[in-house]
């Protein structure tokens, strides 16, 4: 067993987005758990994540994310291209866009990195095709 | 489980819940710590039951967030001599808001497998104060700002989940599909959940039990200066939005509370009691927030179906006489009930418009007042809604009670993590 988490977390630091692929039925496990979900297989490798999603509906927290975002943040739910379910901030989608955004879903979506705090890095994910735009952090 | 049938057949024989209160202020719990509620919770529904603890073979508590909300961990055998259970096997348990439900489902596993023959089931939480870490528990203080947090944030999984999400987005998310999928617009779904409360509202102040409510919405507006209930409850200052969908007041409104249960073999249960209600269906399961975003959750699905499976239900919508759904917040109501088939698919929002969810209506829901209305007192609220089924089958739910006593209940209930679980209940006699 590898520390799972700390690889995931330094590997976000280092701008890369990785999930754990089922060697088996090759699945991937995103975030990354050590068991498939899928077919039960026990054995996986790190991959780095395709990006691309498509977002099927939004939230909204007018508190933030305590303690590390204390503005409001929209958040998007997204299927991945890989197949899992993903939920994360939508950077830059304002409130007032959220039921106009709804009408548009499904829509296109690509995972980038935002910084929460020093220590920690998140998925984030944000609207358009091109995972080149919604890199970095 | 798999919706397989029981390797015997279990059923409970008393059921009971303390008033739903504040200890610091209410008269018939004042100046209780946790040890008093189970213990007034657990010996009324052994009396309910006409069981004394000689024959019952396990205790279990369940306790949402102990180490900060009840300054104790393994909490078990602190109750344990409180009840005359002491030498006998128990299990402390967290599971959220839904604890007393899994706890529930747990201890009818152990009866239906033979382990045991009757076990007293229990939840507590006192949500508005808290005692001081090696103090005798009933010395109580205000809640800290920092547990008040941990009380709202430490069920979301901090590994993954907690760092991208907030509060209610994942129930803004369900609702967004559930308005675009059917073509009801936002406004309409708040109006019809404004209704809802006001419903709940009526319902609590006849339950003698919902300490805390003593008025209608209506009479409570009018000493803020609004004409009517659904005026007041629109207001921003009074009821203002915490997420996109979700206002204040549809989240439940945090009291001191404990419950009980005693489930017992359904071959034993007539040495007891002429009343006992059949547990049917059982199944319990866990998800994260990030199931959320549609309108198929595949767990909650997967729930009802064994549930039925197991108490020979076919069409819910016609078997189905009561239902329970853990309405904090309400925002879970219109995706829970339609994936119970209770209702038809789209049709949640004008049932609730039209005031047909109470025990007098069309489609009986949350008779106590539930959890906005009545209290939350978490993780008892599920055995206090199987207390509330139980009652309303015996006929014993006064001026609440449903015109024609149910013959089937079904609950469900969730809590923070996300627990999960579903419960079908039959009348036996
Ligand atoms: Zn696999």
């Amino acid at each position: 067993m590898e520390p799972i988490l700390k690889i995931w977390y330094d590997s976000l630091k280092e701008g890369k987005i990785l999930g754990l692929k089922c060697k088996r039925c090759g699945t991937v496990q995103f975030p990354p758990v050590p068991v498939c979900g899928e077919c039960s297989g026990m054995e996986t490798e790190w991959v780095e994540m395709s990006g691309k999603g498509t977002m099927y509906s939004v939230g909204y927290s007018p508190f933030g994310i305590p303690p590390f975002v204390d503005d409001p943040v929209v958040i998007g739910y997204a299927t991945m291209d890989e197949g899992m379910l993903f939920s994360a901030t939508l950077t830059g989608a304002k409130k007032k866009d959220m039921e106009k955004l709804m009408e548009k879903t499904p829509l296109p979506v690509t995972l980038g990195i935002q910084k929460m705090d020093e220590d920690v890095y998140f998925p984030c994910l944000k609207l358009g095709e091109n995972s080149e735009e919604s890199s970095g952090k | 489980m798999k919706g397989k049938k029981l390797a015997r057949k279990v059923s409970i024989i008393g059921a009971a819940y303390t008033p739903l209160g504040d200890v610091r202020e209410t008269p018939e719990i004042k100046d209780f710590s946790e040890r008093e509620m189970v213990a007034m919770a657990g010996i009324a529904a052994m009396k309910n039951g006409g069981i004394e603890a000689n024959d019952i073979d396990a205790f279990y508590v369940a306790c949402s967030g102990p180490n900060t909300d009840a300054k104790m961990k393994g909490g078990g055998p602190f109750f344990a001599e409180w009840l005359g259970m002491k030498y006998k096997p128990t299990m402390f348990l967290d599971a959220g808001c839904v604890g007393g439900g899994v706890a529930l489902n747990s201890a009818v596993g152990a009866v239906a497998g033979g382990m045991y023959d009757a076990v007293l089931v229990t939840g507590v939480n006192i949500n508005m104060s808290m005692p001081k870490s090696y103090y005798p528990p009933h010395i109580r203080f205000d809640y800290d700002n920092e547990t008040l947090w941990d009380n709202v944030y430490l069920g979301m999984d901090a590994a993954y989940i907690r760092p991208s999400t907030g509060g209610l987005a994942p129930y803004d998310s369900d609702l967004m599909v559930y308005s675009k999928t059917y073509g009801i617009s936002l406004e309409e779904i708040d109006e019809a959940f404004l209704q809802y409360l006001i419903d709940k509202r009526r319902e609590a102040v006849l339950n003698p039990k919902a300490a805390l409510t003593t008025e209608s919405f209506e009479e409570e507006g009018k000493r803020f200066g609004f004409d009517n209930a659904h005026d007041y409850l629109k207001s921003k200052k009074y009821n203002p939005f915490i997420s996109y969908t979700g206002r204040g007041k549809f989240m439940g409104w945090a009291m001191d509370g404990a419950a009980a249960v005693v489930v017992c073999a359904s071959d034993l249960a007539d040495k007891y009691t002429d009343k006992p209600v059949e547990v049917a269906g059982i199944s319990v399961s866990c998800s994260t927030e990030k199931d959320y975003p549609s309108l198929k959750h595949v767990e909650d699905m997967t729930m009802f179906e064994e549930a039925y499976m197991m108490a020979d239900i076919t069409d819910p919508f016609t078997q189905i006489d009561h239902m329970y759904i853990h309405d904090c917040p309400t925002l879970t109501i219109p995706i829970i009930m339609e994936q119970a088939r209770y209702v038809k698919p789209g049709t949640t929002i004008d049932y609730m418009k039209n005031g047909d969810f109470t025990f007098d209506g069309k489609r009986p829901l949350n008779t106590t007042g539930g959890r906005t209305q009545a209290g939350h007192p978490r993780s008892p609220a599920y055995l206090m809604e199987i207390s509330e089924s139980i009652e309303q089958m015996r006929g014993e739910c006064g001026p609440r009670q449903m015109p024609i006593p149910p013959k089937t209940s079904l609950l469900w209930g969730g809590g923070s993590g996300v627990s999960k679980t579903v419960t079908v209940l039959k009348k036996q006699w």
